[in-house]
């Protein structure tokens, strides 16, 4: 540019926007609408480490015959904001209805999701049933596979999600544990039998 | 590539691993188990009942089958049945009869059922 340009140019400007200044409102580029503000997304937490416990009181049918079982249970899994993984344990001493003793042990890997309170799930694993004989003492035992659907509720999370909405920070109070509460439908495929039944758990969650 | 056979291996890896599972232990037969229950029953209602001269196995040795002393169809009769009735109806003698066939002792009439 040459240097006798540049006050030339100068002055433009300032012509420009001394009548940019001056132009009636309705000469100016109309006024996008205030846009609405977006819906605050509701924060993600990290997953949470859970650890289970539990009573456990059994029901299990094979052939025809009806046995009861009463136990321990035992998860460890982690858990996002509406689905969770978990590693299950769970322990069953009982006796059939004649007083054959019954033993089942079964470890499982289940996907739990959870809205608020109510929960359902399903997974698999593995499974040992032991009856011990009444002619010899001895005991028939077998391992096989084991599906479970699992249908529960979750009183810490049920209460964290109902006084959430009046006060925000209790969103996180269901991370402070409280008492749960699950039903297990299973059926375990045995060397032989289908042996199926309801398993339901009471227990702490930490 | 890899992950395909990642994904292969893992797959063999498990169903190998849930045949090796099914293949565990011993064969829950009904027969088996119905027996069981049956003579503990018994044990319970019959006074002096030996449960240990009952056998309960089911078994197959080339063309021998070794079955329960006590069937199925008496087995479950033997549970439907009360103490007292296992008693007066002869049950608990002629239970303790069939278990004491294979060692040479009194045997049951061709076709007699335990329970009836």
């Amino acid at each position: 540019m040459r240097p006798s340009a540049v006050p030339l140019a100068w002055a433009l400007v300032l012509a420009a926007n001394t009548a940019a200044a001056d132009a009636p409102d309705d000469e100016k580029e109309p006024e996008a609408p205030p846009r609405a503000e977006p819906a605050p997304t509701p924060r993600r937490e990290p997953p949470r480490a859970v650890t289970r416990v539990a009573l456990a009181g059994a029901y299990r049918g094979i052939y025809d015959l009806s046995a009861f079982a009463g136990g321990l249970g035992f998860s460890l899994g982690s858990e996002a904001t509406h689905v969770g993984g978990y590693f299950n344990a769970r322990a069953l001493l009982g006796s059939t209805l004649a007083g054959l003793r019954v033993l089942d042990i079964a470890t499982t890997g289940t996907v739990e999701f959870h809205y608020g309170g109510p929960r359902f799930g399903f997974g698999g694993g593995i499974a040992y049933f032991g009856i011990r004989r009444a002619t010899t003492g001895g005991t028939l035992a077998s391992v096989g596979a084991l599906s479970v659907f699992r249908v529960g509720y979750d009183f810490a999370d049920a209460a964290s999600a109902g006084t959430a909405a009046t006060a925000p920070r209790a969103a996180s109070a269901g991370r402070e544990g409280g008492a749960w509460i699950l039903l297990d439908l299973e059926a375990q495929i045995q060397f032989g039998p289908v042996i199926w039944g309801p398993t339901l758990l009471l227990g702490w969650r930490f | 590539m890899v992950r395909g056979g990642r994904s292969s291996a893992w797959a063999a890896l498990t169903a190998g691993g849930l045949a090796l599972v099914l293949a565990c232990g011993d064969s829950l037969q009904q027969e088996e188990l119905d027996c069981e229950e049956a003579v503990s029953h018994l044990e319970h209602c019959c006074p002096g009942f030996a449960s240990g001269a009952i056998a309960c196995v089911l078994q197959s040795e080339g063309c021998n089958t070794i079955v329960p002393d006590l069937s199925i169809a008496d087995s479950q009769c033997i549970r439907g049945e009360s103490c007292g009735q296992l008693v007066t109806n002869g049950v608990c003698a002629r239970a303790q009869q069939a278990g004491s066939n294979r060692d040479g002792g009194a045997v049951l009439p061709a076709g007699q059922r335990v329970c009836r």
